[in-house]
């Protein structure tokens, strides 16, 4: 005997469930449409310019229309899903409808609708009837060839929103060339701007030797921690997959920018992960065995990670303070294995116990390793009080020295080496690197300053007209940005820098000092632009409202130049960067 | 000891319209083109309703019924209301007789409402006490004379006519007799071709006859079948809602309702509407109510309940238009694809 309700209710999850697929493609197609008014909103500016016509006055920024085509998408979104689901609800049937709906395609008078109620069990009448109504009801359940009706296209809708689709498409990338669509996404990334300039550029140049150099020395950096065991392995993972990117930037010229910004992404994530969680992992050094800390300490100490020699030395500190005399004896023999002794009598006068004024970095480990001697010894006579005393101190020592190998300097290098080579790239494939010399209004007398920076671009610097001395230019371009200034007066401060210095990632300590950290000569008055920089990245905080000013005219100045003259697709983005980078707090 | 019901069968549902298709084509035989008339006579004797006809004069008011009380061999009887017709010339009443003794005694004289088919004709020219002797009757199937109750044979109906435009003279019927009637019925004029087929078959000197076609005790077992047949629940709430929505004050009521009707229907139209409907459904021998059936008696059942407003008289709007909006205003359970 047919069951009649599960029959119909199954008929009915497949009737909605095609509703509802259909309302789904309805609701794709007509946002492919809108989609399509919304792309050409935001690439109207670029459109118009590429018509060959300049955008009117009364045009809208960039910025605006990127805007408005976002809360358009957004909008469109919203209406075509209410609108959906407001369909859906009309469309979708319960079984008495679908019942219903059957009885009327088979032409006959509500048998099936009336014999779901008489399963039910809520019809009136006489059961005899009952029964005929429901032997009725089969006979018309068996008579149905296609209960479901099938998938209906949304048919001039959907053929309407593709055409337009693929023409707005087509249009685009025809007249562009570039990713059309690229920034429905958001702004372009470096990787994007880097990836684009490199795969529209079909000869790309090989890279320069100074270029594989200063990639090579990153990458060495970074490989020396390849098998570092305190390590987090989460931050291994992040100096994989940055070395990786080092590897890729050298062995394929035409992704070399992007692999660059990728590794340096990745980079930036190690620093922001020490920042938040620190890149030691305690329970991994709590592991270890005082042969293995000691054998650990004593690899980071001749490779010059001392901030690994730290981290392990305080661990065995730790280990110090709580062992027992046979415990202390075993860490005494570890010692003794790892750190030789060292010749006491080539400096009789030195004191293991703090740094002396003038100390040469040969002379500090020679220290160090008295000091480990002495502990030792300290060890053997059972003493775990003082020698963990000792050890705390000496871990503290390592800590604040940092060291050429440790993992805060190395970082620092290894950024500093990706981003010049970079800017190297920029120059191998003959782009003007972008550079900005800064004049100083002269202070009446004095010399001329130079700019300095890195790479191949121009550097020019203005002078603001000061009391006499010419201003003095630089930017971070190769050669100096020459000062213009009038003839007399004192020089002006002018000065840029293309490359960042070592510890602007903020990985070093205070105190531990780049090995090319650049000073600038303090000259002239304290309102010039390359004056506020410098005050503002010294964290003097009485310059920020002046920075904050000094970075928004400079950037309407540069967003105008992006948005009215032919400035190349792959450096606008890039230039937004720079100024979303330097953006005041 | 009662009859134990035989149980409805396929066989019994077609036995029910065949016999039923007999009586509508014997009946059709002696009244031409009037076979909606006819068809809604039918649902009014399987219902056990009364039913109003309303129609001018000469159109043919009577005679269906005559023909009908013919083809079921049923007693027939007719009242001619005049405005002196009394209660008691319809129920009957006590008259003193003397037996063969010579004492006097009350004897029941029974009145001609004791038939099974009775023809009021004219009812809304006898005066409201008079049409009102007929309430008891029409209700409940019996009468009350002298303090006895006496019951009517069964079946029972009363058909009354009236003329809709001479109403000099004449005394509506109330509005709670109205409600008893379960259908009111039109007599259209006739179109051309019946007219024709009038004059040609009945101005001849052989009248047709009616042949008897239906037992009294098949149609008890007809209407008692009616009763069985089977009504959802969505079929019922669809004529919940119609009720409803002939009531100006609900928020479901369609905008000529508001405007044209004063009062709606009583949940006695409910009643009427569902039994219509299972009267109709045997007709075509289903055994089950449809919402399609109850479309097709919702205008007889409907038109007589509803009381126009004076805007209704002022723009000629008929209760068969309001039933017209009815229809299409109240939404069915229906499938949308």
């Amino acid at each position: 005997m047919t069951d009649v309700v599960s029959l119909v209710a199954q008929w009915t999850r497949g009737n909605n469930r095609r509703r509802l697929i259909e309302e789904f493609l309805t609701g794709a197609a007509t946002l492919a449409l809108l989609g399509a008014v919304c792309v050409l909103m935001h690439r109207a500016a670029w459109v118009v310019t590429r018509l060959g016509a300049s955008p009117p006055t009364w045009f809208p920024s960039a910025n605006t229309l990127a805007t408005a085509a976002y809360v358009a998408a957004g909008l469109s979104v919203l209406y075509v899903t209410l609108r959906g689901a407001r369909r859906y609800r009309g469309r979708r049937l319960d079984a008495l409808q679908m019942a219903r709906q059957i009885d009327a395609s088979n032409g006959s008078a509500d048998p099936l609708s009336t014999a779901l109620a008489v399963e039910a069990g809520t019809a009136a009448g006489s059961p005899d009837a009952m029964a005929i109504v429901h032997a009725k009801a089969q006979q018309a359940v068996g008579a149905v060839t296609r209960p479901v009706r099938g998938l209906q296209a949304p048919g001039g809708l959907m053929a309407g929103a593709g055409v337009a689709v693929a023409a707005t498409v087509a249009g685009l990338l025809l007249l562009s060339g570039d990713n059309a669509f690229g920034q429905l996404d958001g702004p372009a990334t470096p990787d994007d701007v880097a990836e684009a300039s490199t795969e529209v550029q079909d000869d790309t140049p090989p890279l320069s030797d100074a270029t594989k150099e200063r990639l090579d020395e990153a990458l060495a950096r970074l490989e020396r921690f390849e098998d570092n065991p305190a390590l987090k392995q989460e931050a291994k993972e992040t100096l994989a997959e940055a070395r990786d990117h080092l590897r890729q930037a050298l062995s394929d010229p035409k992704r070399t920018m992007g692999s660059l910004s990728r590794a340096e992404q990745a980079l930036r994530r190690v620093a922001k992960q020490a920042r938040k969680h620190g890149l030691y992992d305690q329970e991994k050094m709590q592991a270890m065995s005082p042969a293995e800390l000691a054998e650990q300490m004593s690899k980071a100490m001749d490779g010059q990670d001392n901030q690994t020699a730290a981290e392990l030395g305080e661990e065995m500190a730790r280990r110090m303070e709580d062992a027992s005399a046979s415990e202390l004896q075993a860490m005494s023999r570890a010692f003794e294995q790892n750190f030789k002794p060292t010749d006491s009598s080539a400096r009789p006068g030195s004191d293991p116990s703090g740094p002396r004024p003038g100390e040469t970095a040969e002379e500090r480990a020679e220290r160090w390793e008295k000091s480990l001697e002495k502990m030792t010894e300290q060890m053997r006579r059972g003493e775990s009080g003082m020698s963990s005393s000792e050890m705390r101190r000496l871990a503290d020592e390592m800590r604040k020295s940092g060291g050429a190998g440790s993992l805060d300097r190395s970082l620092d290098d290894a950024l500093s080496d990706i981003r010049k080579a970079r800017e190297g790239r920029l120059g191998d494939m003959g782009e003007d690197k972008p550079g900005a010399g800064e004049g100083e209004p002269g202070g009446g007398e004095g010399k001329p300053g130079a700019g300095e920076g890195p790479g191949m671009g121009e550097g020019a610097g203005e002078g603001g007209p000061g009391e006499g001395g010419p201003g003095e230019g630089g930017g971070p371009g190769e050669g100096g940005g020459p000062g213009e200034g009038p003839p007399s007066g004192k020089p002006g401060p002018g000065g840029g820098s293309g490359s960042f210095a070592p510890g602007s990632m903020g990985f070093l300590p205070p105190g531990v000092g780049s090995t090319e950290k650049i000073d600038t000569p303090k000259a002239g008055v304290d309102n010039g632009a390359i004056r506020i920089i410098q005050r503002i990245s010294a964290g003097r905080r009485d310059a920020k409202g002046q920075y904050k000013e000094l970075h928004q005219q400079y950037e309407e100045v540069a967003e105008e130049a992006v948005r009215r003259e032919q400035i190349p697709l792959t450096r606008r983005e890039y230039i937004r960067e720079y100024f979303e980078a330097v953006r005041p707090e | 000891m009662q009859e134990q019901p035989s149980p409805i069968t396929e066989q019994r549902l077609v036995a029910a319209q065949d016999a039923l298709g007999k009586l509508k084509t014997e009946i059709e035989k002696r009244l031409f083109g009037q076979s909606a008339l006819v068809v809604q006579a039918i649902i009014g004797l399987l219902a056990r309703g009364n039913i109003l006809i309303e129609g001018q004069p000469g159109l043919g008011k009577t005679l269906p019924v005559h023909v009908m009380s013919e083809a079921l061999d049923l007693q027939f009887s007719r009242i001619q209301f005049t405005p002196d017709l009394m209660p008691a010339d319809i129920t009957g009443s006590q008259t003193l007789v003397h037996d063969e003794k010579g004492a006097a005694r009350l004897e029941f004289r029974a009145g001609p409402v004791f038939a099974n088919i009775v023809l009021a004709d004219e009812i809304n020219r006898a005066t409201p006490k008079t049409q009102s002797a007929l309430l008891e009757a029409m209700q409940e199937q019996a009468v009350t004379v002298g303090g006895a109750r006496r019951e009517l044979p069964a079946p029972f109906i009363v058909a009354a006519t009236q003329n809709p435009i001479e109403m000099e003279g004449t005394y509506p019927l109330p509005e709670a007799q109205l409600d008893r009637f379960l259908l009111k019925l039109e007599v259209p004029f006739p179109s051309f071709e019946t007219l024709r087929d009038i004059g040609l078959h009945t101005t001849g000197t052989t009248e047709p006859t009616t042949e008897r076609v239906m037992d009294r005790q098949t149609l008890i077992d007809l209407q008692s079948l009616v009763r069985d047949i089977t009504v959802a629940p969505h079929v019922a709430e669809y004529a919940a809602k119609m009720v409803m929505a002939t009531h100006p004050d609900s928020p479901d009521a369609p905008e000529s309702i508001r405007k044209y009707v004063r009062y709606g229907a009583s949940p006695r139209a409910m009643q009427s509407l569902i039994l219509a409907g299972r009267a109709y459904a045997l007709l075509c021998g289903r055994a089950w109510v449809g919402e399609d059936d109850l479309r097709q008696v919702a205008h007889p059942v409907l038109r007589h309940r509803m009381i126009p407003s004076f805007d209704a008289k002022l723009e000629n709007i008929t209760n068969n238009d309001l039933v017209d909006n009815l229809l299409s205003t109240v939404s069915e359970v229906r499938a949308t694809g």
